[in-house]
């Protein structure tokens, strides 16, 4: 069916009226030929002609239909030069019709016209009120205000049968609350002057255990005790003044062995013909004793055998003089153990033959020489079990000195030398966890040393008020230390926990304490 | 009528006991039907304490269905008050405890 014919807006220039191109034909089946200007392609269908000015036309589409039959061939081009097609003039009379406008507004958008700002649209009041409620809940109707009604109400409430039922059971449980809270007020501050309290009782505090009152009559200093290996529960009491006083000679010459549960009579004892300075179990043997007497010699027992010394080592090979400390040694055989004395030798004796010794070394203060002449008297022995190699010896003047066991001759043996103390070395002793770690005790100060300073000792605590007479370390705290004064006091160390003052001073006795 | 002494003997028998400043009885919508207090402050009670109620009640279904509110007990320095609900109802109790 035929279609309308419809005109193709081409050109639209500003003094003219639109121009139809084409050849409008109403017979239809003609090719129609679309003349747009020189060497222009068409473009089937057109929905727009492509010009410079657009006329904004509602609606903007332009609907061109064309019958599938009328499609035809496809247009032969052919060149055309010079030949002018359409030819406009200029026409000035039209030119009246038209008035120039110097400025004006002009919109080239094709879309519509939006802001890309945000604007402000009508302010909208708020106020904030909180919601005044005092009462609620009633049906419309009742006037809160008329009491009588309220009251009414109330009453007719009072006698649902749902009130009724409920009343008893929530007074059952309120009634047991109630009467809970009277009994029990759990919600007080319950221990609150308990925590007051927690601090722990951190003082320390030692107490006399039992006191053993040896059988002589005549009191004498003790000088040794020691106590059985490996917990036996014995201890060794030797006694003899170190002074060469007189008066003491006419002592006897025993030590006894107590037990340790036991404090009212010893258990055994040892006798010498000299007074014992010192005695010792052997480590593995509690039957195996040494002992270092005041003549000089060392002796030995066995506790099972008898009092009397087993053997005792001759005059010529002991030591000039008194034999201070004599110590159980780490050997193969198990049967050495070596003493020091004040003439200032160190003497190594194997038990089964005191007649000779074994090897002996002078306490030299000076490295490299070892000779009688210049030996200090020797106080203090020590010897740890777990450091066989070297021992430790404390002189009469003050020096602590480390020696080594082995040494090929005696000159090597001095390792180290520290001049300790203005006074006798009292004791010495090696700490038995950390055994590069030392402490000697003498005058009024408890030195500790450490092997590997070499110069002096590490640490040592003020002077005390009175002098020391003995110290050890304690074996069950690796850092405490007790030592004894000679006002009679027993003094407790903890080096960790104070380390510039004792733990606890405990009086013992009013007289010395060794 | 035997009902209603039943229910001003169980109210008596809670206001005997030692402590107790005054209860109040209130109904679903927190209308305080029986009170021993003064109107005002047994209105303010009953507001408080229907929030209160409403809010552990589904508080506690929340966290578990099957689980139901029995009691509040508020302790608070002056005194305490306990809240029992019980199907449309509840009571307030508010008691001072006895210091040991």
């Amino acid at each position: 069916m035929d279609k309308p014919d419809i005109p193709v807006i081409t050109d639209i220039t500003e003094n003219t009226n639109a121009v139809v191109n084409g050849q409008i034909s109403s017979e239809g089946k003609k090719r129609r030929e679309v003349h747009i200007g020189e060497g222009d392609t068409p473009k089937l269908p057109i929905q727009r002609a492509q010009s410079e000015r657009f006329i904004d036309i509602v609606p903007t589409n332009f609907d061109y239909n064309k019958l599938r039959q009328e499609y035809g061939r496809q247009p032969q081009f052919e060149e055309d030069h010079d030949r002018i097609h359409v030819g406009l003039e200029h026409n000035d009379k039209l030119e009246e019709n038209y008035e120039e406008m110097t400025i004006t507004d002009g919109v080239d958008d094709t879309c519509t016209a939006q802001r890309s700002t945000t604007t402000n649209t009508d302010r909208a009041e708020y106020k904030s009120l909180s919601l005044s409620h005092t009462e609620g809940g009633w049906p419309k109707e009742i006037n809160v205000r008329d009491f009588e009604l309220v009251d009414r109400t109330k009453k007719k409430m009072q006698k649902d049968e749902m009130y009724i039922e409920a009343v008893p059971l929530m007074a059952k449980e309120a009634d047991y609350l109630v009467r809970y809270n009277n009994t029990l007020p759990f919600y007080n501050r319950y221990y609150t002057k308990c925590n007051k309290n927690s601090g722990r009782d951190t003082k320390p505090r030692a107490n006399v255990v039992s006191v053993y009152r040896c059988p002589y009559r005549k009191t004498r200093p003790v000088s040794k005790i020691t106590f059985a290996p490996e917990g036996c529960g014995r201890m060794a009491v030797s006694y003899c003044p170190y002074e060469y006083d007189p008066g003491f000679r006419d002592h006897n010459c025993e030590a006894y062995f107590w037990e340790v549960e036991c404090p009212t009579r010893p258990e055994g004892l040892v006798r010498a013909p000299a007074q014992i300075v010192d005695i010792r179990y052997h480590p593995k043997d509690v039957h195996n004793i040494c002992g270092a007497l005041f003549t000089g010699q060392v002796a030995k027992w066995d506790n099972r055998v008898g009092p009397n010394p087993q053997s005792i080592s001759k005059y010529d090979v002991s030591h000039e003089d008194v034999c201070t400390s004599a110590m159980w040694i780490n050997s193969k055989t198990g049967y050495e153990f070596f003493s020091c004395g004040s003439d200032g030798r160190v003497i190594w004796w194997d038990e089964r033959n005191l007649s000779e010794r074994l090897d002996y070394t002078y306490a030299d203060p000076l490295k490299g020489r070892s000779e009688a002449e210049h030996a200090v008297p020797i106080t203090v022995l020590d010897y740890e079990h777990t450091l066989p190699t070297k021992f430790l010896v404390g002189s009469q003047f003050g020096q602590v000195m480390v020696f080594m066991k082995k040494g090929k001759t005696p000159l090597e043996r001095l390792i180290n030398m520290y001049g300790a103390h203005k006074g006798p070395v009292r004791s010495i002793h090696r700490n038995p966890v950390f055994i590069k770690n030392f402490m000697s005790c003498g005058d009024y100060h408890l030195r500790i040393f450490a092997e590997d300073c070499r110069d002096s000792g590490i640490m040592w605590t003020a002077p005390s008020d009175a002098l020391y007479t003995y110290a050890q370390w304690l074996t069950g705290r690796p850092c405490g230390l007790v030592a004894s004064r000679v006002d009679g006091c027993l003094e407790f160390w903890d080096l960790l926990i104070q380390g510039t003052t004792s733990m606890l001073t405990t009086k013992v006795r009013t007289r010395w304490v060794f | 009528m035997l009902q209603s002494n039943e229910v001003e003997e169980a109210i008596k028998r809670i206001l005997s006991h030692k402590g107790v400043v005054g209860l109040v009885v209130i109904n679903h919508e927190g209308i305080p039907i029986k009170s021993t207090m003064e109107n005002a402050l047994s209105v303010q009670y009953a507001a408080q304490v229907t929030q209160l109620l409403d809010k552990s009640r589904s508080m506690i279904k929340e966290l578990d269905s099957n689980n139901d509110l029995t009691f509040i007990r508020l302790r608070t320095k002056k005194h305490e008050v306990l809240v029992c609900p019980e199907k449309d109802y509840a009571m307030i109790v508010i008691q001072n405890p006895t210091e040991s």
